[in-house]
């Protein structure tokens, strides 16, 4: 893996009550995300999501990003409330073999009504920059700014 | 007599029908070629394959690999990045195979040196290791996929015991050779299957679905009566080692009548059931499956499959046909249009009542008559597949007993995870 993620990132993806989200598309262009708990990074750089329903919308988004080489992207809030995004592509859908069943043991070990269909191992493209204050779009560099004339107007 | 099957044009290349087709998967599209041209492999590729890790040990009703000990050992078949299989059984006789090679690193299918994906061998679960009680190896008891077990408690048809067998198969020829050379049983004991089904299951993911199926028997009280016996003593005997009424399972077996089909959904934990009607039209089904055409016929297996419906319920209840076998010469089609125009026609008149219908891709195997054919065009392939795939979708019917991880040799079914 050669996608450099900002050390932050990977901090945030490594605590536990940080906030997970990938963000698909359906078939229509319809967005859909989902929070998936389990997002984390293995030791190729790689990030690593447990889907756990089979016919579940998310899990046929990400069928057709790896069939049609789609992007996806990932957004995480740390626990200081500072977010990331990043977007990525499926690279592999385990759904047997060795890495597969050894997430399959640990998922009924810590949750035994959970059942495991998937491990998507999906490839970090590009961070984005995320403007922490959310007031921002984080869009303006280079850009007419947009200033309401009353603004400016002498008291 | 039909002139024999000439494309009007140059067929397609995989790259071209993927441009053609930008809806359709290519990874499905790749499994449909290499599953019609077959797949070999470099001394490099084989090389990777490890028999502590790797399947490289199969006894199918219809190919064996790794049975000597001194045969070399090739990998039983393929997986693809998204998880799509590729069932890669030996073709010694393909003229045009795929490729896998191992090449930085990677293991790759690769179509005249250019590499198209990356590809995994499917790994060896722990249970054929061990041997029942009875002293059986367990490999030669059930068969892994990378999710489903298969297993063949017969491995004869008594349809070409009059030469009335399906012109595409070879189960015949097969198991008299590996009666021959390995001593290879008519029929599995359902203990040897029973512990064989307990031992696999206790791997933690491993299995999702048990395939059962076999040749046709075609003795007993009535048709297929000591078939239907011979699969509820299996059945019974693999359902001891679950806690649940029924289990995930598919029988694909001859076309039992109603009585018969409520006795085996009553009397056992079968969850879903096929019966392959092979060719949707009745003048090829004649000529290409003739012991079938007479037992119980044509319309009789369409009536009994919608009728199995009603005891199976709706999604539990396919057929298979082997996609493309209709073209075969000199009686079958000569245009691919006509072909898929009829064979569409007849899987919506089965999906309309309720029946899904799915393919298999054409392989002209080894001790088959039709040996020496030559399958259809992978456009053809594709048609066919995304026509299967749209008739599903518009009835309302789902893939999912025979879909890419529940069975992974439709072509059709893969297409259905979207």
């Amino acid at each position: 893996m050669t996608t450099q993620l900002d050390p932050r990132f990977v901090a945030a993806l490594a605590q536990p009550d940080s906030i997970k989200i990938i963000a698909t598309a359906d078939a229509d262009g319809t967005p859909r995300l989902v929070e998936h708990d389990s997002l984390h990074l293995d030791d190729d750089g790689r990030l690593v999501l447990l889907e756990t329903d089979e016919h579940a919308p998310g899990n046929r988004n990400l069928v057709r990003s790896i069939w049609f080489d789609r992007k996806i992207a990932i957004h995480v809030r740390d626990t200081a409330g500072r977010h990331f995004r990043v977007l990525g592509k499926p690279y592999k859908a385990l759904i047997a073999g060795p890495r597969f069943e050894l997430h399959y043991r640990r998922l009924q070990a810590e949750n035994p009504p959970l059942a495991l269909s998937t491990v998507w191992l999906i490839d970090p493209q590009a961070p984005e920059d995320v403007p922490q204050d959310h007031h921002s779009s984080g869009g303006a560099a280079g850009r007419l700014p947009l200033i309401h004339l009353d603004r400016l107007a002498r008291q | 007599m039909n002139a024999p099957y000439k494309p009007n044009t140059q067929p397609l290349s995989y790259r071209e029908v993927v441009a053609k087709y930008p809806a359709v998967s290519p990874f499905v599209i790749l499994k449909a070629d290499a599953q019609r041209r077959g797949v070999t492999y470099t001394a490099a590729a084989l090389a990777q394959a490890d028999p502590a890790r790797h399947l490289t040990q199969v006894r199918s009703i219809f190919h064996a690999i790794g049975e000597k000990a001194s045969e070399i050992r090739i990998p039983a078949s393929l997986l693809l990045r998204d998880g799509t299989s590729i069932l890669s059984g030996p073709r010694p006789d393909a003229d045009d195979p795929y490729v896998v090679d191992f090449i930085d690193g990677r293991l790759v299918i690769t179509d005249h040196g250019e590499i198209l994906e990356e590809v995994d061998y499917w790994h060896k679960p722990d249970y054929v290791e061990r041997f029942t009680s009875a002293g059986t190896p367990m490999w030669q008891v059930a068969t892994p996929r990378p999710q489903r077990l298969d297993i063949n408690p017969y491995s004869y048809c008594h349809f070409w015991d009059a030469g009335q067998g399906c012109k595409y198969c070879n189960i015949a020829s097969h198991f008299k050779n590996e009666s021959q050379k390995n001593n290879k049983p008519l029929r599995l004991s359902s203990r040897d299957i029973s512990e064989t089904v307990g031992e696999a299951i206790k791997q933690p993911g491993r299995f999702a679905n048990i395939m059962l199926t076999g040749g046709s028997v075609l003795a007993g009280d009535e048709l297929f009566a000591d078939e239907l016996d011979l699969y509820i003593d299996v059945l019974q005997a693999i359902g001891e080692n679950f806690s649940s009424r029924r289990f995930p399972s598919q029988l694909i077996a001859s076309a039992f009548s109603p009585e018969q089909l409520a006795r085996l959904h009553e009397k056992t934990g079968l969850l879903t059931y096929t019966s392959d009607i092979e060719v949707l039209n009745e003048e090829k089904f004649n000529w290409i499956c003739p012991g079938k055409a007479k037992h119980p016929g044509y319309r009789e297996w369409k009536r009994r499959l919608v009728e199995a419906v009603d005891i199976f319920g709706r999604g539990y209840v396919n057929t298979g046909i082997v996609g493309g076998v209709e073209m075969a010469t000199p009686h079958g089609y000569t245009d691919e249009d006509e072909a898929l125009a009829v064979t569409l026609e007849e899987a919506e008149d089965l999906a309309s009542q309720g029946v899904s219908t799915v393919h298999c891709v054409w392989s002209p195997t080894k001790g088959s008559a039709f040996a020496k054919q030559k399958a259809p065009s992978l456009e053809y392939y594709v048609r066919l597949s995304a026509g299967l795939d749209g008739l599903r979708r518009r009835y309302g019917l789902h893939a999912d007993m025979d879909n890419y991880r529940l069975c992974g040799n439709h072509p059709d079914s893969d297409l259905s995870r979207i």
